[in-house]
Parts: C-alpha cells; sequence; structure tokens
C-alpha cells in the first residue's frame, strides 16, 4: 500500500488555526471530564485507605460497627482493655490505647451566627497522637483540656466552606455557645482526619451532653487481634465489637460504591457527551474535504492511506489536546477539596487518573476521524472532484 | 519518512508516559489491605483441644444462665444448656472460644415469617434480656490460657447447635458477666 507521508498530515493541521483550535478544546475537555471523575474517584478511596494503620485496632459498640458516629462504649473499656490484653504497644510506658468520641457537630463563625457549618469532631487524649502517626501538628500546639480550646485539619475549612485562614491559630468557632479557640493547626495528609476538628475528649463529652466513648484505637505490638477479640468475647457486658482499622475504612469505602458508580456514570455520560462534541469537530473539520480525499485517490492512494492519514491527523489532534487536558488537570484540581458526609478529601490525580484521560484523548483521536472519512470515501473519485 | 513518523509519534508517547510517571512517583497508593492485624497464622499454634472434651452423653442437671449469674462465684463447677449465639460473630478465630446463650431464652428470629439471616444474633432480643441471658465458654490449656485453636467445626460446633457445656467458672466471672472454661461439652443437634 502506498502510504501518505506523515508531514501531510501535519501540514494539514495548520490550514485552518480555528479548527484545529477548536477540535484541541473539545479533546482538552473530554479529557479534563474523565480526569476528574478518576480523581474523584481516587482520592474518597485514598482518603479512606489511608485512614486505616495496618496494626491498629478498634473496639466499637455492638451493632454499630458500620457507624463510629452511633457507636456508645462505656469510658471504663479502655483501661480494662489496657489491663486486660497484654501486647499492646508503649512508649515510654505509655500504651498506644486511644479512647475517641466522634460526633458531627454544627458550628457558628461567631456568637450572633446561625449554627450551620457542619463538621467531625474527635474527642481526643494525646494518646491519639500514638495511634495514630500520620497527624502532624504543623502550626501551634495540641488543645489544652478545660480551655475550650480546639485543632483544626488542612482541610477542615473546605469542610465548613470558609476559607483557609478563617481557621488559623488563634481564631475561634462557636458551638455549645461559647467560642473554642483554635489553638493548632494539624496534617493528616490523605485521610480523613484531615477534615477534623480534634479537641480534649473530656472538653467534648461536657459540651456534647454525652458520657459515652465512640470507639477505642489500639495499636498491636505483639498481641494478635485474637487477643482483643478474646478479651471482647469474655467481657460479654461491655458489648464490644472489634475490627482491624483498616477493615472499618474499607466498609466505608464499600458504604461509598454507589456514589462512586453514579460518579463514573455521571463522567461517562458527561465524557460521551464531550466525546461526541469532539467527534463532530472532527466531522466537520474532515467532512468538507471531499475533493481533497478524491484528487488523492486519483494520485493512487488507496482508501486505506487515506483513512490512515486522517487518523493520523486526528490523533495528533487529540494527542496534543490530551497533553493539554492533563497539564491543566494537574494544574487546577490536583488537591482540590471535596466535601462529603464523612468530612472532606482532596482530588488525587495520580498514575492512573491521567492514563484515563490519555487514554480517552488517545480513543477520541483514534475513532475521531473515521466516521468522516467513510463518509467522504463513499463518493466515486469523479463526483468527489467535482463536489464543492 | 517513516522514521520521522515513528519518531513523532514515539515522542508523545514518551511524553504522555512521562507526564504519567512524574505525577505517580508518590509511592504512596500501593498500600497493601489485604493483611489484618495480629491475625492468627504464623503466630498461631498448632495446639489441639483436650481429649474427651467432647461427650458422648449430656451432663445432669443444667442450670439456667441466669441463675448462674446470680450465684455462681469463681471456681465454682456449673452446667449449662445453651445455644451458640447471642451476637453476629460468636466465634474467635484462632481461639477456642465462644458466646452461647441460654436456651431458656427464646429466639424471637425463628418465628414463622422472620427472614433473619442471621438468626443465631438473636437481634429481635432487647439488650436487657440478652445481658441476663448471656455466657462466654472457652477452653483452657493447663497454664488457664485460652488454646490456640478454632472452635468452629471442632465436634460440629456451629452457630444455633444447643450444647450442654460442663465447667468452671472462670477468673473475672461476676453477675454480669459468665465466663466458664468448659471441662466437657456434649453438642445436642
Amino acid at each position: 500500500m502506498r502510504r501518505l507521508r506523515f508531514e501531510y498530515a501535519v501540514r494539514n493541521l495548520g490550514r485552518s488555526p480555528t479548527r484545529l483550535v477548536l477540535s484541541v478544546l473539545g479533546s482538552v475537555l473530554v479529557v479534563m471530564l474523565v480526569i476528574t471523575a478518576a480523581a474523584f474517584v481516587r482520592g474518597i478511596e485514598t482518603s479512606l485507605i489511608s485512614s486505616g494503620s495496618e496494626k491498629n485496632v478498634m473496639l466499637l459498640g455492638v451493632g454499630s460497627e458500620e457507624s463510629i458516629e452511633r457507636s456508645e462504649i462505656t469510658p471504663a473499656a479502655p483501661s480494662m482493655v489496657t489491663a486486660s490484653v497484654g501486647g499492646i504497644k508503649t512508649r515510654l510506658g505509655i500504651p498506644y490505647v486511644s479512647p475517641e468520641v466522634h460526633m458531627a457537630m454544627m458550628f457558628a463563625e461567631d456568637a450572633g451566627g446561625e449554627a450551620d457549618m457542619r463538621a467531625v469532631v474527635r474527642g481526643v487524649t494525646p494518646s491519639a497522637f500514638l495511634v495514630h502517626d500520620q497527624v502532624r501538628i504543623v502550626a501551634g500546639r495540641a488543645p489544652e483540656q478545660g480551655k475550650d480550646e480546639i485543632m483544626v485539619g488542612q482541610l477542615t475549612a473546605a469542610r465548613m466552606d470558609l476559607p483557609s485562614e478563617r481557621l488559623g491559630v488563634g481564631n475561634s468557632v462557636w458551638f455549645d455557645n461559647r467560642p473554642w479557640t483554635i489553638v493548632g493547626n494539624f496534617a493528616a495528609p490523605g485521610t480523613v482526619m484531615d477534615a477534623e476538628i480534634w479537641c480534649p475528649i473530656n472538653d467534648l463529652l461536657i459540651a456534647a451532653k454525652r458520657n459515652s466513648y465512640s470507639c477505642i484505637v489500639l495499636t498491636l505490638d505483639t498481641a494478635e487481634l485474637a487477643d482483643v477479640e478474646e478479651f471482647a468475647a469474655t467481657r460479654l457486658d461491655l458489648e464490644l465489637a472489634v475490627m482491624p482499622e483498616k477493615q472499618y475504612y474499607e466498609k466505608l469505602i464499600e458504604f461509598y460504591k454507589p456514589v462512586r458508580w453514579m460518579i463514573w456514570i455521571t463522567a461517562v455520560l458527561i465524557a460521551t457527551g464531550g466525546m461526541f462534541g469532539g467527534l463532530n469537530t472532527m466531522y466537520a473539520a474532515f467532512s468538507a474535504r471531499f475533493r481533497e480525499i478524491g484528487m488523492l485517490q486519483s494520485l493512487g492512494y488507496c482508501r486505506r492511506a487515506v483513512v490512515l492519514s486522517f487518523m493520523q491527523e486526528s490523533l495528533l489532534i487529540s494527542a496534543i489536546g490530551a497533553l493539554i487536558g492533563s497539564a491543566l488537570s494537574l494544574v487546577l484540581l490536583d488537591g482540590i477539596a471535596i466535601r462529603i458526609n464523612l468530612g472532606a478529601f482532596g482530588l488525587v490525580l495520580d498514575t492512573a487518573t491521567i492514563a484515563m484521560g490519555l487514554l480517552a484523548g488517545l480513543f477520541l483521536g483514534l475513532f475521531g476521524a473515521i466516521p468522516a472519512a467513510v463518509r467522504c470515501l463513499r463518493l466515486p473519485i469523479a463526483e468527489a472532484l467535482k463536489a464543492s | 519518512m517513516q522514521r520521522k513518523e515513528t519518531t513523532l509519534l514515539a515522542t508523545f508517547v514518551c511524553a504522555a508516559l512521562a507526564m504519567s510517571m512524574m505525577i505517580g512517583c508518590d509511592g504512596s497508593d500501593d498500600a497493601d489491605t489485604s493483611s489484618n492485624p495480629g491475625a492468627p497464622g504464623a503466630g498461631a499454634s498448632t495446639a489441639s483441644l483436650p481429649a474427651g472434651l467432647f461427650l458422648a452423653a449430656a451432663p445432669a442437671e443444667p442450670v439456667a444462665v441466669k441463675q448462674l449469674k446470680a450465684q455462681a462465684q469463681e471456681g465454682d463447677e456449673v452446667t449449662m444448656r445453651v445455644v451458640v449465639g447471642g451476637e453476629v460473630s460468636v466465634f474467635v478465630p484462632g481461639r477456642a472460644i465462644m458466646k452461647v446463650i441460654d436456651t431458656e431464652m427464646e429466639n424471637l428470629c425463628l418465628k414463622p415469617g422472620d427472614s433473619c439471616k442471621t438468626p443465631w444474633d438473636y437481634c429481635c432480643a432487647t439488650a436487657e434480656d440478652l445481658q441476663q441471658h448471656r455466657a462466654t465458654v472457652k477452653v483452657v490449656d493447663a497454664q488457664g490460657k485460652t488454646i490456640r485453636v478454632d472452635l468452629k467445626g471442632a465436634g460440629e460446633i456451629k452457630e444455633m447447635k444447643t450444647l450442654v457445656v460442663k465447667g468452671v467458672v472462670a477468673q473475672g466471672s461476676d453477675t454480669k458477666n459468665l465466663v466458664v472454661n468448659a471441662q466437657g461439652i456434649y453438642v445436642e443437634n
């Protein structure tokens, strides 16, 4: 088969700059849509997977294994589990046992403001920093008990729909009819904790008028999961359910499965719309070239060679669009905070998401030119040469 | 011509791959989620249950769990007739321990028309009723440690089986919490 030179396809790109720009824009949009959808799904998965630690075990109230906020356990349980289970990790004699209260609370910006900012508050003791080693204080200090102090994560402001500087150290937010001073900012990148507010556990119990903890998180050293399960089985009066922390968050991923599917379906629908828009642009770019195709055929180039040249041209356009779309996504989308019930998470643009965007671009390039080429090639050469 | 074409296409592919690699070099997204902390396996011993644990005949005069909770003291020899259940998860993998509930306790999940998939959890009962009628049965070694072996499946024990358990009230038991170190188990059905 005698093939058209590659330069022919390249030179054709410049024949109509407006058409080129529109075609590239179509490709950019399709690629960005696909990347956004993929980054959303990856973001939600990554934040939940990273939230659980391999060696951590959670003790929750029986029947509340799927919702930590509903869980209630007696405040006596942490000391009992510490005393009964040997092999829990310790540091300088301090056991890695963190009793915690998890609550979704409504905050107000100031005294007279409406309490319409929702955030997850975690009541903690200093042990929380031992078991959740992803957490780092990046500004200020940890809150102290009895002083109405809190510290906030990096994504908390996004969760509460506030500018990030509003939750800087020294500012305050209102709940339980009093101001709570922000004394620290922490980072727990890629985890649900990054969008939480942390405060001393007893302060939260008082503010929430509650007398039970939500869970205990402990880190195993030489102990096994079965040792903790055995403790729970021999203390039926405490009504504890035991599960690895990772498993808890994996269950949450399952919970969000329908949401992920909905996002994918929406993304596919939008991308299909974009794809058709792209195809339409390609079609418009190629379908008016009857005479050119007729001429090429009369010069001895077979239909396959013409289609191939069209595909090269279309691939070049979509490749340019794919690269621009990926680069723009990286600049504009990476790390953008998205609010969900659980808190907030950042869009994740990793290898997989970028690869998906590039593949969508390539797909558009490969198949974009075919319908127009088929239409043009249907005409007999004589008619094609006479076409206007 | 062919070479130029190949070079240009290769340039695009390389650019695309480079972009992907550049973003994907964080190496943090491949965390292994398969393992459970301290899951029984390498650490679990291959100990087996004591010979003679499973009885050929039911021990006589079983006492209700509720009554045992009120009266029995640590070290007392007791016999009780129970059903394996009281919670969704009644066994501890890798440990000879199980949760049981008194046969006196009516299981509302077994009523006609109830489509409960885990009827052994007695989910239709009130928390107070469950609290009064539940107990824990474990099999310990000579040192008093729970034997590291699955109780589920041993001697045909599984959820909803009725057992008559003879044993000693374990240390730490009180009126709220009854733990029996089993010396003999008769599996009724």
